[in-house]
């Protein structure tokens, strides 16, 4: 009864009809178009090589160490009388680690090479080759630009782009964890040369609130009240804030008098004096200026010292007085005059003897991948904060430690977890409540994956679309101030434009849109997307907030998900769903790749019967069933 | 002192919270207990409601009230920004509201608003719910709870709705997700995808829907957490919003130029045209939100762009309310998470500063050309009748009648109020 679909030619045009508006099959019919969507290349050997691997040598102890955790949480399920969740079938991890650790949705093809596996070890060896691959580069980065904040833009002139290229680059070497924060913390210099100073200027010209944030994110501890006043519930002091600030607040982001860039006067003055007398005709455009004022900041550090506030109120100390640099916890840095009190900063946060630093980490990537944390809140940790399971967190504690805080071996371990390859709890919990962890906790897809899940449904090679060289751009921005003259600044603006900036972004986004739409992961799109994006809707913050997105669901995120191009674009010609379709044999088959495409599964009888039952209807059933599939909550949470 | 405050009375508790925050100055601090007074206010039951509809203008970033309606003229903390009169004799804002100031007859300012929370995230979260953000359970917004208890003026549209980029919006907290606000993320753009592409009939349409629902059953069966059955619940509702006669409040581009350009040309110009559109279709709640205003560096010479937009988008606002007959039931209130700090900070901003803010009130019963509240010389710290952000809450909520006392219960079982036993400030109504 089905024998229609199994007659290519048919097919071909039967296919084309259903998921095709008139429009587009008109135009096809005068003459064959290139499809609409852009394809990408493969990416190149070198840019798999660039990503670091796992060990295979280091499995046998991953899954030690695993099965202890597992350990551990069975005494709690038996004495909480917790049933632990069923395990994981094969379809639902391979949907839950792809979606975990690339990003994405697996493919039509990843899909069924691991489904028909007969391997024992295919789960732990996907899990080694995801940890192992780009892929798990991008969602890593969109995970950190959601807690760093990171913008394309953070101010008005400033250029981010060689910081995030860093930060992605340092995720692709597999930098420890703690050299990484440390790179953070006390790098100098221009952005150009060490780019790891974006993280310091994104708080540019804002010191306390700056050490607020980064007290926040790596210590997992605020200390913001203290800005003004003694912590009310923790036991921070705001002489203590003063002390921890003191040693940071000496390092500046900008270019000033005492600096090289000035050894000539203010250099935007001096520059444009000199272009306007020059060159009268020449009017400095927007790049010309974006580029000298990009070149200001600098972070350096100076002899400033912190003084107290004038309305300091606490006996402890005086009003308008010096502040003595000092820790609230751990050892003391030992300062003499030569020593750099940024450096000394970012020693005292980074290390191992800091009580907080490893935990404020542990527990973080413990709820990336269950969903909470240990403690929670995970950025609230106080003194008297106690842990739903001390000794595993003494364990993973001991565990980053031993691994040198190497956070891929890290989520190795956790991974292997007969934990974490249980099927997804549903419970509404309080956060005073303490979770057993008979699962992780079922979630809905961040922004980024429902953007890069439904790429992978369109896209042939979405993860080739990569953004201008920042090698390039690094050294056509980067000027010295002292010296530059406004004819050089006008090449390099020019040059910016041309091989970099507008131009070439323009040429970025041409080749590689739809509808308007870039198709490129979310990691490589404007960081943070305009507003109105897809990404936005989904959740995706302004970059303003720490981790400010949410995953709340919305109207306008349904009717996107209805009727925005995005769900569309997969019914089109040229779409990998549609040329995969195309491919399938028989009808059955096509409602295998439509299953295996979108929700990474074969459909049980029943939902074959439907699907079936929907194509033989006059056509128009291909498009409705993989928008009806697109449509479910099945496909935007994570099981 | 609990006991102390158990038993006062509003007056003499506004007059604790003045000197608890002078006296723990420049502190700017409110101990945590006063959220939890009890008061005996209450008894006096319901007044009257005497606004239909909220347009909540929210300046996020922390508005410094020194260069907008606190000024303090011939102080040192002043800085660079001027002061002008205003329509109604003894009141003085910044030069930066000209417009604001020939209205001024008709607004209302409450110059002594305090909180000790000086973080973004967390002051906007205390000025949206009236409650401090808390680990355990998310509070709904004001804009949720009038959908949750008032009827719906407008069966098919929503509610209520926010305005701007929603970053970290409570949106309905613990209610249901058909009392959420809707978010919309740009006003020139408005409500987007509300028609399917050319070659979906109608018929088609539902048929996709049925199939998505029957494919999604067995999921849905396993998977009963409230987050699955959110996207369950917004599905109907949008389904229904689609079909709305109404949908064309959504579009501003059906307004003719010159009133858009009277509103201005920037995300709050449009944003309150847009807020106009829903109330006058019946959405009782709009807020609409404007960030920038986080003036650390430069203050005097990057406010006054924000200051403009905001001057000349209350006038448009307020001006089109009253020619459409909706000023008198549609309740306008400018406000920000907090204020500035005077003292001039080493790159010519300013800091948070949590200990004095003030926000701004028209329309919907408000008696106009009064300042309710002062600030000490430097407007650091409330002078007179402190008020908290649960304070302003509650005299929103009072004005559009919702119960303050009334207990609700999230779905763990925890008793919550409509603007966290806030005190109206009646003296604001006419």
């Amino acid at each position: 009864m089905f024998q229609r679909f199994l007659r290519p030619l048919c097919l071909v045009f039967a296919v084309t009809m259903i998921l095709t508006s008139p429009t587009i099959i008109l135009a096809q019919a005068k003459k064959p178009k290139p499809s609409p969507i852009p394809r990408g290349r493969p990416l190149t050997k070198e840019q798999y090589a660039s990503v670091k691997r796992v060990k295979p040598a280091m499995r046998q102890k991953a899954l030690q160490v695993a099965s202890r955790i597992d350990d551990l949480l069975k005494v709690n399920y038996d004495y909480h009388n917790v049933k632990p969740n069923p395990k994981l079938n094969d379809a639902q991890f391979l949907r839950r680690v792809y979606l975990e650790i690339t990003g994405t949705i697996p493919r039509l093809d990843q899909a069924r090479q691991f489904l028909d596996s007969s391997v024992p070890s295919k789960r732990e060896d996907l899990i080694d080759r995801l940890l192992s691959s780009p892929g798990n580069v991008s969602h890593t980065f969109n995970y950190w630009a959601n807690i760093l904040r990171l913008k394309d833009r953070p101010q008005g002139n400033q250029i981010a782009e060689p910081y995030l290229a860093w930060i992605k680059q340092s995720l692709a070497e597999n930098q420890p964890y703690d050299r990484w924060v440390h790179e953070m913390l006390a790098s100098q210099g221009k952005i150009w040369d060490s780019p790891a100073t974006g993280y310091l200027l994104r708080d540019d010209g804002m010191q306390l609130s700056g050490l607020d944030n980064t007290v926040r994110v790596f210590l997992g501890t605020q200390i913001g009240c203290a800005q003004c006043h003694d912590h009310p519930f923790d036991s921070w002091t705001q002489r203590e804030f003063y002390e921890l600030a003191a040693l940071t607040f000496s390092t500046r982001t900008r270019q000033n008098r005492q600096t090289k860039g000035y050894a000539n006067g203010n250099p935007v003055q001096r520059v444009q004096k000199e272009l306007k007398e020059k060159f009268p005709e020449k009017k400095p455009n927007g790049t010309f200026n974006r580029l000298l004022r990009a070149n200001l900041y600098y972070v350096n550090e100076t002899k400033a010292n912190l003084r107290y506030p004038d309305d300091y109120a606490y006996d402890n100390a005086k009003a308008k007085q010096v502040v003595v640099p000092g820790v609230p916890f751990g050892k003391q840095p030992k300062l003499t005059a030569k020593t750099s009190k940024s450096k000394a900063f970012a020693d005292w946060l980074t290390s191992r003897d800091n009580p907080r630093f490893t935990v404020a980490i542990t527990n973080r990537l413990w709820k990336r991948v269950f969903g909470r944390g240990l403690i929670e809140p995970i950025d609230d940790i106080r003194n008297d904060s106690k842990p739903s399971h001390p000794e595993l967190l003494d364990l993973l504690v001991s565990e980053m430690n031993r691994l040198n805080y190497n956070r891929k071996e890290f989520l190795r371990i956790l991974y292997y977890t007969d934990a974490y390859q249980r099927q997804a709890s549903t419970q509404n919990l309080d956060l005073d409540t303490d979770y057993m962890f008979p699962g992780p906790l079922l979630h809905r897809m961040s922004a980024e994956q429902a953007w890069d899940a439904i790429l992978t449904l369109a896209v042939y090679y979405p993860e080739s679309f990569q953004r201008p060289s920042v090698k390039q751009l690094s050294r056509i921005a980067n000027l010295d101030l002292a010296t530059v003259t406004a004819e050089e600044v006008t090449k390099r603006a020019e040059e910016f434009d041309e091989q970099v900036g507008k131009k070439a972004m323009a040429r970025f986004r041409k080749s590689s849109s739809y509808k308007g739409m870039l198709l490129v992961r979310a990691s490589e799109q404007p960081l943070p997307a305009p507003v109105g994006h897809f990404l936005r809707e989904f959740g995706q913050g302004d970059r303003e907030l720490i981790s400010g997105s949410n995953d709340d669901a919305t109207v306008p995120q349904i009717l996107t998900m209805w009727n925005g191009p995005i769900t569309h674009m997969m019914l089109e010609k040229g779409s990998v769903t549609y040329d995969n379709l195309l491919r399938a044999k028989s009808a059955r088959e096509q409602v295998d790749v439509i299953f295996l495409s979108i929700l990474s599964r074969y459909p049980d009888s029943g939902e074959r019967a439907i699907a079936f039952k929907e194509m033989r209807k006059g056509n128009a059933g291909y498009g409705d069933v993989i928008w009806a599939l697109i449509n479910t909550r099945e496909f935007l949470f994570v099981q | 002192m609990r006991d102390l405050l158990l038993n006062a009375d509003e007056s003499s508790r506004r007059n604790f919270m003045t000197t608890a925050a002078k006296s723990l100055l420049g502190v700017s601090f409110l101990p945590a207990s006063l959220s939890l007074i009890n008061s005996a206010a209450a008894a006096e039951g319901q007044p009257k409601a005497t606004a239909k509809r909220v347009i909540f203008l929210f300046m996020t970033g922390g508005m410094s009230q020194l260069d907008t309606f606190d000024p303090k003229p011939g102080s040192e903390v002043q800085g660079d920004t001027e002061v002008i009169s205003t329509t109604v004799p003894g009141i003085q804002i910044s030069e930066h509201f000209p417009k604001v100031a020939k209205l001024m007859k008709g607004l209302a300012l409450v110059r002594s608003l305090t909180t000790e929370t000086g973080a973004h995230e967390q002051g906007q979260y205390l000025m949206r719910t009236a409650y401090r953000p808390l680990g355990s359970i998310r509070h709904p917004s004001l804009a949720a709870w009038t959908s949750h208890v008032l009827p719906s003026m407008n069966p098919t549209l929503p509610s209520s709705v926010v305005i701007g980029n929603g970053n970290k919006h409570p949106l309905g907290g613990f209610l249901k997700s058909q009392d959420a606000p809707v978010p919309i993320s740009s006003a020139k753009t408005g409500l987007k995808n509300t028609k399917p592409p050319k070659y979906l009939s109608d018929n088609q349409f539902q048929r996709r829907l049925t199939l998505s629902s029957q494919f999604d059953r067995q999921f849905r069966r396993q998977y009963q957490n409230t987050e699955v059955q959110a996207y369950t619940q917004l599905y109907r509702e949008a389904a229904k919003l689609l079909k709305s006669r109404d949908l064309k409040a959504f579009d501003i581009s059906l307004e003719p130029e010159k009133v858009k350009e009277s509103f201005g040309n920037n995300p709050l110009g449009q944003g309150c045209l847009l807020a106009r559109r829903l109330v006058q279709q019946g959405v009782r709640f709009v807020e609409v939100e404007f960030g920038g205003w986080d003036h650390h560096r430069d203050v005097f010479t990057t406010l006054p762009n924000k200051a403009a937009n905001l001057d000349q988008a209350l006038e448009a606002l307020l001006r089109d309310l009253v020619s459409k007959g909706l000023f008198h039931e549609t309740l306008v209130v400018v406000a920000s998470e907090f204020g500035r700090t005077p003292k001039i900070n080493d790159n010519t901003g300013r800091d948070h500063h949590p200990g004095a803010f003030t926000c701004l009130l028209a329309g919907g019963g408000i008696q106009g050309g009064q300042v309710y509240g002062s600030t000490d010389e430097i407007a650091s710290a409330p002078a007179e009748n402190g008020a908290s952000p649960a304070d302003l809450s509650a005299t929103i909520a009072q004005a559009l009648g919702l119960p303050l006392e009334q207990k609700y219960f999230s779905p763990s079982g925890r008793p919550f109020t409509v603007a966290n036993k806030g005190f109206p400030i009646t003296e604001l109504f006419s």
